[in-house]
């Protein structure tokens, strides 16, 4: 009579958790909590209805419950991966990043029944954009590195790994993946992909062309046509840029100048005492008081200038904040020339 | 050589040893066995049989629950309403026409059983208590069944116990040997059920008895782990105090608990007085009406119904808001009130711990939602608030702490239990000077010994009542002539004499007179009963044992028999006694 008694309970444990798993994957999160509740009744100690009642409270938003539940199952099994990503993700909704990273880790080492390598994967990928939503690049970096190291074989997955190298600050590598994806299957989206991490590495000749071919694979791409606009003011404005005529690399190189000697001007008048600028107008006087636009059609006397103007316009953002207009373009191919020297 | 058992047919005197050792074994003059070491030898199948029978009761109640309320958590109305109320009209009649000892919780009808009845209850009693306390429990009433399991387990010791007609002494004993076994079966706590049993139940700590009790509670926990699994009633979350500043919290509960224990024994008593109080037919519906108001609440809080044990392990996982559990601790207080006051078959502990639980569970949740830089474990909160109201409610206050203890299994906690659980028992008792079990057989009109005031009576020692020996001792080696001498001075008629060794002996002033020795004999040689010694700290009670006939007993130091610190007499034990009598009267 005990067996029987014993096969019954089991018979209605299982009952109710099939009801909670149909009513789960309907949507219907509330009353799947219910019919856990009632399933656990029946076999108090099944760490899979445990588990899955805890899915079912975290997506109906009860999240201090289920990190309860979660909690006692971790305690019983710390090295499950499904249990340690489900904690990862409780904390993470509470904003406790530290706690968080420690059972995203938890996940990553973790055992895993069923496709571990997909799991391990995909525990990687919400750790590093958890890490990146707070600001902390390096440390994402680090896990998209190990991501990198054995990439995911599916253009989504691809994708996402390149966008969140981009993210992290390694527009090389999200480069190399951007380049991978538009070989295998040449889309817009890789095309885009591929233009921000060049425009990200400041090879803005490159990101304008790719910029380029994404807006025509979707003419309706706002962020292309951006992308597109901007490259193309940069790479017209680079007194340094490949292909163009030495008349028009000394045009440049002169209109840089007067730019940032009418900011420097500005600047001062704002900051009279600013001793960088000071200095660099002392240079200036120094340097540049009898330049005139032919004079740059020298090599040596052209990088003189632009490194002035570099530093002009670094300056001035320092002391007088950031600039707009043309002003803007020549600090941002100053700050280019400073990370890729 | 080995002989041979026959030679020419006949039997060898070997065979003949052979067939006397055989006759000596079976007619039990080799192998008897003392009744103590029988008694502990029939304890453990007192176990194992209460082990058996509290697995079936269990299994009635589950069955009983889902014949009757179905599978759901959430019985639908109108079954919720209509099967308590109708499950409450059969249980009156079969408890009113067949089973009148089934009812109440059983606590008191085991300790009936000891002090009242030489150990009887009835096997009627036990099949009734049986049935109706788990169609009770499995319809809905806000019962437990752990202490219809007690005296499941007490009648079913004390039937196997007139079947091998034990002695009258062990056959009132045997029935707290089942209680305890049928308690920690039902508890799965057998450390619990022990404590229990000797703090409620029997009330002092004897050896024989001690042992007796444990090993039927090992023996009934493993045969309902054998066949139920080792699972525990709730799975209890890990604890660790993490600020000191959380003892106060749980001061706090311990004084909420104190005040809902309170309002849960007053309630009780009142309610029951006035059921009893009503007509005869009234008492088949009380069940009835008690189940359909138990219904009515049940339509939006199922979690009443019932023992609740589902609903505590919610508790300890957070998976109420705070005034949800709050809720739920006063709804189920009420529940149970009217439940147990209305008569219907079954316990108290289980709506104890669940109103505890709630509470502490409600208390843990707004303290951390008011301080949320505490991180504050709401299971902890639960846990401890079920020892809370089982120190208040029932008032045992050592069961309550250890009980926690051996459910937790971490020692962490015992601080916040002791804490909450001492506020919570002082401020009941305060309030309330009759604990409830003591209430309820006084409304039986059965004159039980309270055990809680027989803890508190002092016990009284020798220290309290002897007087200074000073005037009543003479020395052994002091002369006949000496000792005539001193006896002049003294208007003492009895006198302790110092012998040697430590021994003291006692000479009438009429046998000094009396002797006709020479004057220079010592005093030593012409005495030769030995008196019993007494030390200040040995209890007043074996004082009045050893002093007999003896007008006075010397009272020495334990570590220099020779060092008299006083006398006692008959007159100054009995003088103790009144003047505790009085101080105590004037306590209470």
């Amino acid at each position: 009579m005990v067996r029987g008694f014993e096969a019954r309970r089991e018979q209605l444990a299982d009952r109710w958790f099939g009801r909670g798993n149909r009513d789960l994957q309907a949507g219907n999160a509330t009353q799947a909590v219910n019919e856990f509740q009632t399933a656990l009744s029946y076999s108090p100690n099944s760490p899979d209805y445990r588990l899955k009642l805890a899915v079912a409270l975290m997506r109906s938003d009860r999240w201090e419950e289920a990190r309860a539940h979660l909690l006692s199952l971790w305690e019983e099994r710390p090295g499950d991966g499904e249990i340690n990503l489900l904690l990862a993700r409780v904390f993470a909704h509470r904003n406790l990043v530290s706690n968080a990273v420690r059972y995203y880790q938890g996940a990553i080492y973790g055992v895993w029944n069923a496709d571990p390598v997909h799991n391990r994967r995909m525990a990687r990928f919400e750790l590093a954009n958890l890490l990146l939503s707070r600001g902390q690049a390096q440390a994402a970096q680090s896990e998209l590195i190990a991501l990198a190291a054995e990439p995911p074989t599916s253009p989504e997955e691809l994708f996402q790994l390149a966008d969140l190298l981009l993210r992290a600050g390694e527009p090389q590598r999200a480069l190399d993946i951007y380049l991978q994806l538009r070989r295998k299957n040449r889309t817009g989206a890789a095309d885009l992909g591929a233009a921000q991490a060049c425009y990200a590495l400041a090879r803005y000749q490159s990101a304008f062309e790719y910029a380029r071919s994404a807006l025509r694979a979707d003419p309706q791409s706002g962020a292309a046509q951006d992308l597109l606009q901007r490259s193309e003011a940069l790479v017209k404005a680079d007194p340094r840029a490949t292909g163009i005529s030495a008349r028009d690399r000394m045009l440049r190189s002169y209109a840089g100048y007067k730019l940032a000697a009418g900011r420097l001007q500005d600047c001062l008048n704002a900051n009279p005492s600013d001793a960088t600028l000071l200095q660099l107008q002392q240079d200036q006087q120094h340097d540049f008081s009898k330049l005139r636009q032919n004079s740059l059609r020298d090599a040596d006397a052209r990088e003189n200038v632009l490194r002035w103007v570099f530093h002009v316009e670094t300056a001035a953002a320092r002391t007088c904040g950031a600039p707009t207009g043309d002003d803007a373009l020549l600090l941002q191919l100053a700050q280019a020339q400073e990370r890729y020297r | 050589m080995i002989e041979p058992l026959e030679q020419h047919g006949k039997p060898t005197p070997v065979r003949r040893k052979y067939w006397q050792t055989l006759g000596s074994l079976l007619s039990g003059e080799i192998l008897t066995l003392r009744e103590e070491q029988f008694f502990l030898v029939l304890a453990i199948f007192i176990g194992i049989f209460a082990g058996l029978a509290v697995v079936w009761f269990r299994i009635a109640i589950e069955m009983s629950r889902l014949l009757l309320l179905g599978s759901s958590l959430r019985p639908t109305f109108p079954r919720v309403v209509i099967v308590p109320a109708v499950a409450g009209l059969f249980i009156a009649f079969l408890v009113i026409r067949f089973f009148p000892r089934a009812r109440g919780s059983g606590v008191n009808q085991t300790k009936g059983a000891l002090y009242i009845y030489d150990g009887y209850i009835a096997l009627n009693t036990v099949i009734g208590k049986f049935l109706t306390s788990a169609l009770a429990i499995g319809s809905g009433q806000s019962l437990g069944p752990e202490d219809p399991s007690l005296q499941i387990g007490a009648g079913m010791a004390s039937f196997l116990g007139r079947k091998l007609k034990l002695s009258r002494e062990r056959l009132r004993l045997i029935a707290p040997v089942g209680a305890a076994a049928g308690l920690a079966a039902a508890f799965n706590s057998p450390i619990t059920a022990v404590l229990f049993v000797i703090e409620e139940v029997i009330g002092r700590w004897s050896a024989g008895i001690l042992g007796a009790i444990v090993l039927s509670s090992i023996s009934s926990v493993v045969v309902e782990r054998w066949f139920l699994g080792d699972a525990p009633l709730f799975r209890i979350p890990q604890y660790h105090l993490e600020h000191p500043a959380e003892l106060l919290a749980y001061a706090v509960l311990g004084v909420i608990g104190g005040f809902a224990s309170l309002a849960f024994v007053k309630l009780v008593g009142f309610l029951r007085t006035r059921a009893r109080q009503m007509p005869a037919w009234a008492h088949y519906f009380q069940p009835a009406v008690a189940g359909a108001v138990i219904g009515v609440i049940g339509i939006w809080f199922p979690q009443v119904m019932g023992a609740g044990y589902d609903y505590m392990d919610q508790a300890m996982h957070g998976q109420f808001v705070w005034k949800v559990l709050l809720i739920l601790g006063a709804l189920k207080l009420i529940a149970t009130c009217l439940s147990f006051s209305s008569g219907t078959p079954g316990g108290l502990f289980a709506p104890t711990l669940f109103i505890g639980a709630m509470l502490g569970g409600g208390v843990g949740m707004f303290v951390r939602a008011s301080f949320p830089q505490m991180t504050v474990p709401v299971g902890a909160y639960a846990l401890v608030g079920m020892g809370t109201l089982f120190a208040g409610i029932l008032r045992a206050p050592m069961t309550s702490v250890f009980m926690i203890l051996e459910v937790s299994g971490n020692y962490s906690i015992i601080l916040p239990v002791i804490i909450s659980n001492a506020i919570a028992y002082f401020i009941s008792r305060r309030f309330q000077k009759t604990p409830i079990f003591d209430l309820l057989s006084r409304q039986d009109g059965l004159d039980l010994p309270s055990l809680e005031e027989e803890r508190e009576l002092q016990v009284l020692r020798v220290e309290d009542a002897m007087r200074s020996g000073d005037g009543f001792y003479l020395s052994g080696f002091d002369t006949l002539a000496d000792a005539r001498r001193s006896l002049a001075d003294s208007p003492e008629s009895f006198f302790l004499v110092q012998m040697a060794n430590g021994n003291w002996a006692g000479i009438q002033r009429s046998e000094v007179k009396a002797l006709t020795s020479d004057d220079r004999v010592p005093l030593a040689t012409v005495v030769d009963t030995i008196l019993p010694r007494l030390h200040p700290d040995t209890p007043l009670d074996y004082a009045l044992r050893q002093i007999q006939d003896w007008p006075m007993l010397p009272v020495v130091h334990r570590a220099d028999y020779n060092r008299l610190l006083g006398v006692l007499k008959l007159d100054d034990i009995i003088r103790a006694y009144r003047q505790s009598n009085v101080e105590h009267a004037e306590t209470s």
